[in-house]
């Protein structure tokens, strides 16, 4: 693995934490490399397989007999590919972009980043094993709590050993002003050890009865993304956007209420994906409220988000900006999507259906990814004192995430409305738009290598010169 | 907004809320849900699954089917599902209670499999239908799962599968497919898969 060692060449340069002549903002930088270089390459390298194992499932829907593998027949590619998709890329990736937004917006140096990269490894070393496991066919079946049972208090081990840094940070932070990205990271950080110790009790430690299973997953499946992920693509938002415009967030006091709101309300969302299960009505129908009330903590960032873009200078297109304008897009798009499918009739018609793949897809690829490929970009550059080797790659990458991400969505999309409105002889119209669901998934793994051989360029540079003027910070 | 511990409380409270408010409330609300008997002197229901069908549930898990299949009817008012011929009547809480997994399922790329037991009689039938879904159906996208059948001495097998004639993987001569342990399990859990019987609160229409 020359990515893995590369890291290890990078972390070591790195090993001296202080150095006299830099800036307090850069040895903050500087003192963050292990951790987020270590996350960041796991993230990476999880990204793709994830994306190999997504476009070997979505295949096999148009062409069924192509893989005969045990392992990879559509069911497994599936399990594997949403938990490495979920534990693997993103978390990872949400844990880097959250460390060093909570550390630069703090001013805080990270002392004693050994810690965090141990909480790292120890994650990547329980996923890698669960997801021998998933292999072998060993699932629990329940989604986004797919993974053996032995691994979930260890991975809430692993996961606090890196992520409580980012609430010591804001803590011990040396600044007097506290922004809405901070809060976000906070929330994030703090949510899913509960989340994922509460769900894995009430399943596996002290089993519960019944349908009560299935409305403990909802719960931690919907949290998972509502808050664990999208505080931190929030959060990489709300840096990013008034860094690289040079605007002010648009009303900023109104992102407060957004937050608190979207925390509750996200808590509560999970129930709308159990409209017409048999659990009780009552647990439905506070999912469906929770679903369709995001929809105002949406309209609240659209106004900080869009808002500020709206108001932007032209020419100021960074690629880090230009990514977390994307994800900003994808979130209000994701929050409408959920919304309607939360309705009665919205559910009645469309669940089950691949519209809701399409939503998750909208979700992940087209507002959580979108947003940490923004941190990271920013980020990465800043942490390793290295500029993005090739420019090519990155903007390649751009129209590529986003031509997949659209092309998957709307193939999806159509299939489900489809099927919903006739419910039969789909056979032609469905292989064509699974098809056309396959093309979009390649063109989305083709961006993500992309990235991948940008940031292994990346590691493998020369750190620039001791004396070089430190990376623009506006 | 600026203290580290008030943020942090109204985070706790907020998920602690979310999580009484979901799973607690509905475990005391349904922890006394046992199987039933839908009129006085019938029969106790929900049943327990026969050994074999147990077995089969993880044969169901490990082939990840759960990622195509749902096993759940929804009521009328909230989705087509009676319409479809997925069930008689909807499921009912109480139809899991003797289940130690529920397996609910979001997608169905394939038919709903709650009542699937009624629908399918024959193992023959459903065998045929695993090793190779387009037989029945050219334009299914199910896939085949042929690793859970091997070939065996013709004269020595029971339960040979009868496929089509000229079928591209029939046996070479003297050798028949026969299904494995675990495909025997898994169409064991799938006849076992059934809500053909009236509960308390889901009857059966006349």
């Amino acid at each position: 693995m020359s990515t893995v060692s590369s890291v290890q060449q990078v972390i070591r340069r790195h090993e001296p934490l202080a150095e006299p002549n830099l800036g307090r903002v850069a040895q903050v930088d500087h003192s963050l490399a292990p951790a987020v270089l270590v996350l960041g390459a796991f993230a990476a390298l999880w990204l793709l397989a994830s994306s190999l194992l997504g476009l070997v499932a979505s295949l096999q829907l148009h062409l069924p007999g192509l893989v005969t593998a045990e392992a990879l027949t559509y069911g497994r590619a599936r399990d594997l590919q949403s938990v490495l998709l979920n534990y693997g890329w993103s978390a990872n990736a949400a844990l880097a972009v959250g460390l060093w937004v909570a550390h630069r917006l703090g001013r805080v140096e990270s002392r004693h980043a050994w810690v965090a990269v141990l909480g790292a490894l120890g994650w990547n070393l329980a996923l890698a094993w669960g997801c021998l496991s998933l292999l072998g066919g060993g699932t629990t079946g329940l989604p986004s709590l797919e993974l053996p049972r032995e691994t979930g208090p260890f991975m809430v081990a692993c996961f606090l050993a890196v992520g409580l840094w980012a609430a010591v940070a804001f803590g011990r932070r040396h600044t007097p002003h506290v922004f809405a990205a901070q809060w976000h990271v906070l929330a994030a950080v703090l949510s899913f050890p509960v989340l994922h110790l509460l769900a894995h009790a009430a399943i596996h430690a002290y089993p519960s009865d019944g349908v009560l299973q299935a409305i403990v997953a909802a719960w931690h499946a919907h949290g998972f993304l509502g808050l664990f992920l999208a505080p931190v693509a929030l959060a990489a938002i709300y840096y990013l956007i008034p860094k690289e415009t040079g605007r002010p967030i648009r009303g900023y006091y109104l992102a407060t209420v957004a937050f608190w709101l979207f925390v509750t309300l996200h808590a509560w969302a999970g129930a709308a994906h159990l409209i017409g299960s048999p659990v009780p009505a009552w647990i439905q129908s506070s999912g469906v409220v929770a679903a369709i009330m995001l929809l105002v903590p949406a309209i609240i960032a659209a106004i900080n988000f869009q808002g500020t873009l709206l108001q932007a200078p032209r020419g100021t297109r960074s690629p880090s900006l230009r990514f977390a304008a994307a994800a900003a897009h994808g979130f209000l798009l994701w929050i409408l999507a959920l919304a309607l499918m939360s309705t009665r009739s919205g559910s009645a018609r469309f669940r089950f259906t691949e519209l809701e793949q399409a939503q998750g897809i909208l979700a992940l690829h087209g507002f959580v990814a979108l947003a940490l490929f923004a941190g990271l970009y920013y980020l990465l550059p800043r942490v390793t004192r290295r500029e993005w080797p090739s420019k090519g790659l990155v903007a390649a990458h751009y129209w590529l995430c986003l031509l997949g991400t659209a092309g998957a969505v709307l193939a999806l999309g159509a299939l489900g409305w489809f099927r919903a409105a006739a419910p039969s002889d789909l056979a032609e119209t469905a292989r064509a738009l699974n098809a056309a669901a396959s093309v979009s998934l390649a063109i989305l793994l083709l961006g993500h290598l992309a990235f991948v051989a940008n940031l292994a360029a990346l590691l493998a540079l020369p750190t620039r010169a001791r004396g070089a003027a430190p990376l623009s910070d506006r | 907004m600026n203290k580290l511990s008030l943020i942090s409380a109204g985070l706790f409270l907020s998920l602690g809320l979310s999580f009484a408010g979901l799973a607690l409330t509905s475990q005391a609300q349904q922890s006394g849900l046992a199987p039933a008997q839908a009129e006085e002197g019938g029969p106790l229901l929900p049943a327990l699954a026969p050994g074999l069908a147990v077995l089969g549930k993880d044969v169901y898990l490990a082939q990840g089917c759960v990622h195509c299949h749902t096993q759940q009817v929804r009521p009328a008012s909230q989705g087509n599902d009676i319409a479809k011929g997925y069930g008689k009547r909807p499921s009912v809480a109480r139809d899991y209670v003797l289940q130690d997994r529920v397996l609910l399922g979001a997608s169905r790329l394939g038919p709903d499999l709650a009542d699937v037991g009624t629908r399918r009689t024959s193992d023959e039938w459903l065998h045929l239908h695993l090793f190779d879904p387009r037989i029945g159906d050219a334009a299914s996208s199910k896939p085949a799962f042929r690793h859970l059948y091997e070939l065996r001495p013709a004269a020595a097998a029971k339960s040979a599968l009868s496929l089509p004639a000229g079928h591209a993987a029939a046996a070479p001569a003297g050798q028949a497919w026969v299904p494995t342990e675990r495909a025997i399990q898994l169409v064991a859990y799938l006849r076992s898969l059934r809500i053909d019987y009236s509960t308390p609160e889901a009857k059966l229409p006349e």
